[in-house]
């Protein structure tokens, strides 16, 4: 059975415009208002992304961010700290009930990372995926993601990198 | 007392506690509950740190409150678990 799905290209944004989008998708969605939705963007200006239960104080040099021009925002997903400069990020948004989801979330994590890994392989990328929620090439990371379970939608949002820039990363 | 942790859990993610608790009484008083973990649903946690509070910080005690509010509020962990969030509170301790 074919099904629609949509397809979202939002270019480049602010950090919160970023994180603001993916939420009102899974809202939307939330509502049945969507087809299951992957999107892909960037960040502009670069910008750290923190999880929901990391302290941003902790984890973020503030005075270095405001000095580089770097945003900084609070994910509604779990997981790490990520500086986002020269990546993309995708989202998909997807019912819980979809044949296509596991159940169980890490085994959904697996899924839809193997989705991400084959469109690297389309690149001619080989990877491998490290749970729980990284991906791997050459023994590098090269995409880490996350996922939340919100009103029985499943928001995974993550990043492809291009390139990093490490000192500046870890400047401050 | 003020103390702080950070725990790496075997196999799972980095926890770090911030916990102000009652020396006289050896229980909490306050507590956050940070790290790169996963938690479903995340507003859970909040509830969880609510909840810890006026608990005794001795591993048993502490293992079998941790287990009654995961089973209560219908908690999941990824990356973390009972038993790390246990070591990694009293860390802040010792």
């Amino acid at each position: 059975m074919k099904e629609q799905w949509r397809l979202l290209k939002t270019d480049f944004s602010t950090a919160f415009t970023n994180m603001a989008v993916d939420r009102a998708v899974l809202v939307t969605s939330s509502e049945g208002k969507v087809q299951p939705t992957v999107r892909f963007y960037g960040w502009k200006p670069s910008a750290i992304s923190i999880g929901y239960f990391q302290s941003l104080e902790e984890e973020v040099d503030l005075d270095t961010c405001r000095k580089l021009g770097v945003d900084y925002v609070r994910r509604i997903t779990g997981g790490g700290a990520v500086f986002h400069e020269e990546e993309l990020t995708y989202s998909i948004v997807i019912p819980e009930t979809h044949p296509q989801i596991p159940k169980n979330i890490l085994k959904s994590y697996g899924r839809i990372c193997g989705a991400v890994m084959k469109g690297l392989d389309n690149l001619g990328i080989e990877s491998k995926y490290v749970p729980i929620n990284d991906i791997i090439t050459g023994g590098k990371k090269i995409s880490g993601n996350a996922q939340t379970r919100k009103a029985k939608i499943v928001l995974q949002h993550g990043t492809v990198l291009t390139d990093v820039d490490v000192d500046k990363m870890f400047s401050g | 007392m003020q103390s702080k942790s950070i725990y790496k859990v075997p196999n799972g993610k980095l926890l770090k506690i911030s916990l102000d608790y009652d020396e006289k009484n050896n229980s909490i008083t306050k507590i956050n509950i940070m790290g790169d973990f996963f938690a479903y649903p995340e507003e859970s946690i909040e509830s969880m740190e609510n909840e810890l509070k006026n608990t005794i910080l001795e591993k048993e005690s502490l293992i079998k409150k941790i287990n009654s509010i995961i089973k209560g509020y219908n908690i999941e962990f990824i990356g973390l678990h009972a038993e790390g969030l246990t070591e990694g509170i009293l860390m802040c301790t010792k």
